[in-house]
């Protein structure tokens, strides 16, 4: 796989890997079988040596067991075998036969010993070898690997068998405990041996070479088969890898086909996309514009709805078509009940003003008539009316707008009496001490008339006495002649004159009024000050009793203002809070909240009391002239209203009062701070 | 009090005059009347009343000016201004001037004006005043 150079991506370099890791897999798995088996064989060829050796050695056994039970064996005396000088103490160890022949016994270690040696003539068969720990014949001495069988026979092994090599040869080589039997002990009780004991052990060695030229023999075959074996897999393994190398590559190149088409078919969906989006939008901007519609549709409605004034549309036939939500409170009809009936039996008060006003507008023109007085259950009011053509091209109709301006011309004539008073007021001034004279001459004189016909008074009846009258003759003829009543109106009528004259010459204009930049703060001090002063209410209780709160806004620009009168209408605010406070109970005691503040480019004076407050009734008329709810004798019902006249006329500036039942009373005067200092 | 307060009483319309002092005669009080300023001034002199109430518009030396003279002959002496002027600073002028106040015309109840004048008298008389 060529890795030094970007190569094109082709899907068989896997192939080809997984190709060479399963030849490998494959040849490890024939080498492991070789493996096993060649272990097999030699397991084999093992056994093999092992049961050799055990037949071995239980023939020799069988052999020994054979000559010790006889008692060994007597055999001719030769070269070879010649007497044991290890049985020298046995009796009659060499014999002479009758016929002169010369026998030895021979014992079972000796007969087995002759044995081995006869046996080790003939190379490839098993050798013997009897041996102990205690050999009785020094030859008979074990070698290393004996000895160490010996030695796990005495720790209780039986038997022990091994591969060993010999002279360079394999051999099998075993070894059996033999355990002394009671012929043993013929010889071998002098050395301490019982029976049972362990004596000793017999060793068998038993060549493998022969075995294992058959297992080499097997495993040539072996060898054969499994390259075979390898052969054919490998071959069945490089056709497979050729065949899935040429059907991945179909694969391959289908797929990558594939893959074109369907990025084909993305690129057509992304641009079905793209245009459902656009149309999206174009529904989106659609259903905008709808919405803004039925918006503009709610808003125009709102603000026809909003508006003060019924509104009603009518078509040529004047017939309803457009019925606000002011026209159904005036009238107390829906308008799903007045659309399409005549403005005539809908309105048919206004019915003869619409009339005149239809002429009028044939001209393409707006017919207008103001302040039509119109009396309803009772109570008179003012109308306003106006009727216009609709100008919009295929739409036909006109539209008539009343509205009540009642309260509008209310505060207008309001306006007009109030000027009127101070007109009268301003003339009244020049004379003022000419008519307070003759009305204290007047009042005076019926209080003296009233004292001095009193029978109280010491020097009435002293001078009753002289006169020769009795004084309660006196009293009896003037009460008689009801003379204290007439005395007593003559009083109350110059009471009443007289508070008229003050009160009209307290708020009069005066000829040295001129606009003056002023701090506010200082012509409420004075105010507080001649509130305190004033004799009038001294007389009902201590205006210094009143708690007063000040909370003026520091650093107020100066205010053009003409002092004196402003100073008027602040001592009447004062007046009339104290006024109404007296009415307080004990446990709410008397406070006036004085504030000053500005509000945007007003300057803004408060005057709140805490006393009983008033109605909506009444608050809508306490700045009409005359209009008092004090005892008769207290005010004269100009005070608020000559207020009034000074604050908006004179000032232009705003009064404005804030009441409800218990909650006292709030009167808020507003001098505009940017106005052009001029006569006033 | 031992004997009757004086008074002296100045105004040149001669029914008010006239009027009050029957009022104020009836009441206790002596009283000495002046129809002009002057006069009422010279009056003052001879008959060092206990208190005085004067008019202010009036011919020859207004109210003001008696007032003055008044109080720089004797401090202690409270003067009580009457007006028919309607003019509500009246009093704050008068007042600066050393009177003890101001009443306005008409009087409508007398009452008031003993009231004013038991009040004056009995302030001047804690404050020490030598008569």
């Amino acid at each position: 796989m060529p890795l030094n150079h970007a190569t094109e991506y082709t899907p068989t370099h896997h192939i080809v890997r997984y190709g060479v890791i399963a030849a490998i897999f494959w040849t490890l798995i024939i080498a492991y079988s070789i493996f096993w088996g060649h272990q097999q064989q030699q397991q084999a060829v093992q056994l093999l040596g092992k049961m050799q050796s055990q037949a071995f050695f239980e023939k020799d056994v069988l052999y020994r067991r054979w000559a010790s039970r006889h008692g060994g064996v007597y055999v001719p005396v030769s070269e070879a075998t010649q007497p044991n000088p290890y049985l020298a103490h046995i009796p009659e160890r060499d014999i002479t036969t009758p016929g002169g022949k010369h026998l030895t016994l021979m014992n079972p270690a000796y007969m087995t010993r002759q044995v081995f040696e006869m046996a080790q003539e003939y190379t490839g068969t098993g050798r013997g070898h009897i041996t102990s720990l205690k050999p009785i014949r020094p030859a008979n001495a074990p070698d290393p690997w004996e000895t160490k069988a010996l030695q796990s026979f005495e720790r209780g092994e039986i038997e022990v068998g091994s591969l060993e090599t010999i002279d360079g040869k394999p051999y099998y080589r075993y070894m059996k405990r033999l355990v002394a039997e009671k012929p043993c002990l013929k010889c071998h009780a002098p050395q301490g041996y019982r029976e049972g004991d362990v004596r000793g052990g017999l060793s068998v060695s038993v060549p493998l070479e022969p075995f294992y030229g058959m297992m080499n023999t097997t495993m040539q075959s072996v060898y054969l088969n499994h390259v075979l074996i390898w052969s054919l897999g490998l071959i069945v393994i490089g056709f497979g890898i050729h065949k899935l190398k040429r059907l991945t590559t179909t694969l391959y190149d289908k797929t990558t086909a594939l893959e074109l088409e369907t990025e084909e078919l993305q690129q057509a969906q992304e641009s079905l996309q793209e245009q459902a989006t656009l149309l999206e939008q174009e529904i989106a901007e659609h259903q905008q514009a709808e919405e803004q519609i039925r918006y503009l549709k709610n808003y125009l409605a709102n603000i026809i709805d909003s508006m003060p004034s019924m509104l009603v549309g009518m078509d040529r036939e004047q017939k309803v078509t457009q019925w606000n939500h002011e026209a159904e409170i005036t009238t107390g009809i829906v308008a799903r009940d007045a659309v399409g009936r005549s403005i005539d039996q809908l309105l048919p008060d206004f019915s003869p003003w619409i009339k005149v006003m239809r002429g009028e507008i044939n001209q393409q023109r707006p017919a207008t008539m103001e302040k039509l007085l119109l009396e309803r259950k009772g109570k008179s009011s003012f109308y306003d009316l106006m009727l216009y053509p609709l100008i919009a091209n295929g739409i036909e109709g006109a539209v008539l707008r009343i509205e009540d301006v009642t309260e509008r011309t209310r505060i207008q004539e309001l306006m007009i009496q109030t000027e009127k008073m101070m007109s009268v007021g301003g003339l009244a001034a020049g004379m003022a001490h000419e008519i307070n004279n003759p009305l204290g001459v007047i009042t005076q004189a019926a209080q003296n008339i009233e004292r001095r016909v009193s029978p109280d008074l010491p020097a009435n009846l002293k001078a009753a006495e002289e006169a020769g009258i009795p004084m309660s003759a006196v009293t009896g003829y003037l009460e008689r002649r009801q003379i204290p009543e007439f005395v007593a109106s003559i009083r109350e009528a110059t009471l009443r004159a007289s508070r008229i004259i003050t009160n009209i010459l307290r708020f009069s204009r005066r000829p040295d009024s001129a606009m003056a930049p002023t701090e506010l703060s200082g012509i409420v001090e004075q105010a507080i000050e001649l509130a305190a002063n004033d004799y009038d209410l001294k007389k009902k209780f201590d205006f210094r009793s009143i708690e007063i709160v000040r909370e003026f806004t520091p650093g107020l620009p100066d205010v053009p203002v003409v002092a004196t009168e402003i100073e008027q209408v602040l001592l009447n605010l004062l007046k009339n809070a104290a006024q109404a406070m007296i009415a307080n109970p004990d446990e709410r005691k008397p406070c006036i909240m004085l504030r000053i503040r500005q509000e945007e480019s007003y300057a803004v004076v408060e005057v709140e009391d805490n006393g009983p407050g008033m109605t909506e009734d009444i608050r809508r008329r306490v700045f009409e002239p005359f209009f008092t709810t004090k005892e008769p004798g207290i005010g004269t019902g100009l005070g608020l209203s000559v207020s009034y006249m000074i604050i908006t006329q004179n000032h232009k500036g705003l009064l404005e009062v804030t009441a409800k039942p218990g909650t006292g009373a709030r009167f808020t005067v507003r001098l505009p701070l940017n106005q052009e200092v001029s006569n006033g | 009090m031992a004997s009757p307060s004086s008074l002296l009483l100045i105004d040149d319309d001669p029914d008010i005059l006239m009027t009050l002092t029957a009022y104020l005669e009836d009441s206790g009080y002596q009283v000495y009347g002046a129809k002009d300023g002057e006069s009422g001034v010279e009056l003052f002199a001879r008959c060092n009343p206990d208190i005085v109430i004067t008019d202010l518009r009036m011919p020859k030396l207004d109210g003001y000016g008696v007032i003055s003279a008044i109080k720089a002959r004797s401090p202690q002496t409270p003067i009580i201004a009457l007006t028919g002027t309607g003019d509500y600073h009246v009093a704050g002028q008068v007042t600066a001037l050393g009177a003890w106040g101001c009443l306005y015309k008409p009087l409508n109840d007398l009452n008031d004006l003993i009231l004013a004048i038991e009040t004056a008298l009995e302030q001047s008389s804690n404050q020490g005043g030598v008569t």
